[in-house]
């Protein structure tokens, strides 16, 4: 294994993980460019806590901030949910969950696009990021390899039921199993998926994605498979059943 | 029944997934309940796998396994040789598959007809976990770099193994 340096951070009720390799990266200066990153994860945190009561997002949704007194970054997020409602059929739909608008189902993806991007800034090609379950990967972990990520079985803690081989992309995996069944169906019915995995160009939507296509099961293929650049896989019980390149390629 | 066997069988009930016929000569319940023992030690009911049941689902798709209702298992010798799979509707176009089975493993999975589709070739595909979960077993004594799945918790994430990947 080539050098890397790794920082794992106690963040948002999980677990960040960060992973730089060292083979072709010119910088050694992974301290510096981890603490822009860390404290990048805790300015979210601050602004997007729905834990906290004075978070910007927790303020907007008791109605103390108007459209105008947010900042740009809630902006972004609002504009990116309001996109994934839209091409998900309303499958996503942070507006429909109790107690009003939640964009946490998006904004931890959203959060790890903009740390690869500090991690690049700062000189580094190769890396991943693992934000409580959803990978981002750039460059290789060696010369020459892909980076190979094991995606957890729903049913089986500590076992993995299949992995990939993947570069410059973002793994969102979402499920009924790791939190209990906090996912809301916004139609009302009943989420029988036990977990949906999409791999695609960025972690923000792919988020949103895998959130949506938990609550609409295989029937979301039918807006998925209109994704360019999109695969995903779902597991119901035994049967795994998966579309577009990625998964495939790898049996 | 020795745990070699039972992958056997698990694979076997996935390729039936995947080209969607049964193989001749080898009981269908009995390659479930394998399948089902080769990923769920600590369960002991089955669940009937039902692509029907799921509102709206695409039907079209595929045939998935069946994973049908407890029955006694009994041990088949493995398969040589090609299998090929009935020709299967789907909403692209029509699949067949066919497999190549090297003692009872397959080696191979060849594509017969697929859906050329408009520009971007869709595929979509099921299989039985048993048969991931077997690629998954050889992988993890390699070399796996991540863990990815639904968000865990900090507790969760100590007994995870992303969190030995991280101190390795």
């Amino acid at each position: 294994m080539s050098s890397r340096a790794v920082h794992v951070e106690h963040i948002w009720g999980t677990v960040v993980s960060i992973d730089i390799r060292l083979h072709r990266s010119s910088s050694t200066k992974t301290d510096r460019a981890i603490e822009e990153v860390v404290n990048w994860l805790h300015d979210v945190d601050e602004v997007f806590s729905t834990y906290k009561e004075q978070s910007a997002v927790s303020r907007f949704r008791r109605g103390e901030l108007a459209p105008d007194d947010l900042d740009m970054g809630m902006h972004d997020v609002i504009k990116r949910c309001a996109r994934i409602k839209e091409i998900t059929d309303g499958s996503f739909d942070p507006w429909a969950v109790t107690g009003g608008f939640d964009p946490s189902g998006l904004v931890k993806g959203w959060a790890t696009d903009r740390a690869a991007n500090i991690l690049i800034g700062n000189g580094f090609k190769d890396f991943l990021i693992n934000a409580g379950g959803d990978i981002t990967v750039r460059g290789n972990p060696d010369p020459n390899e892909l980076w190979s990520i094991g995606l957890q079985h729903p049913n089986l803690p500590g076992q993995l039921y299949t992995h990939v081989k993947v570069t410059d992309c973002a793994i969102a995996t979402s499920g009924s199993y790791e939190r209990g069944a906090h996912i809301i169906n916004p139609s009302g019915g009943k989420v029988v998926t036990s977990s949906a995995t999409v791999i695609g160009p960025d972690c923000a939507t792919a988020d949103g994605l895998a959130t949506a296509l938990l609550v609409a099961g295989p029937a979301g293929f039918e807006w998925f498979e209109k994704l360019p650049g999109w695969s995903a896989q779902i597991v119901e019980d035994q049967t795994v059943t998966s579309l577009g390149e990625v998964f495939n390629s790898s049996v | 029944m020795k745990r070699s066997t039972l992958v056997t069988l698990g694979t076997l009930a996935g390729v039936a997934g995947v080209l969607g016929f049964n193989p001749k000569g080898i009981d269908s319940s009995s390659m479930s309940m394998a399948s089902v023992d080769t990923t769920s030690a600590n369960t002991s009911t089955t669940t009937t796998t039902d692509p029907a049941a799921a509102p709206q689902a695409t039907t079209e798709t595929v045939t998935t396994v069946q994973t049908a209702a407890p029955a006694p298992a009994q041990t088949k010798s493995a398969a040589n040789g090609t299998i090929t799979g009935n020709t299967v509707q789907t909403r692209w176009g029509p699949v067949q598959l066919s497999a190549t089975v090297s003692n009872g493993q397959i080696t191979a999975i060849d594509a017969l007809q697929y859906p050329s589709g408009d520009g971007r070739s869709m595929q979509i595909s099921r299989y039985s976990i048993p048969v991931l979960t077997q690629q998954a077993l050889s992988a993890q004594s390699a070399n796996i770099q991540g863990v990815g799945g639904a968000t865990y918790t900090t507790r969760g994430y100590q007994k995870s193994l992303q969190s030995i990947i991280d101190q390795m």
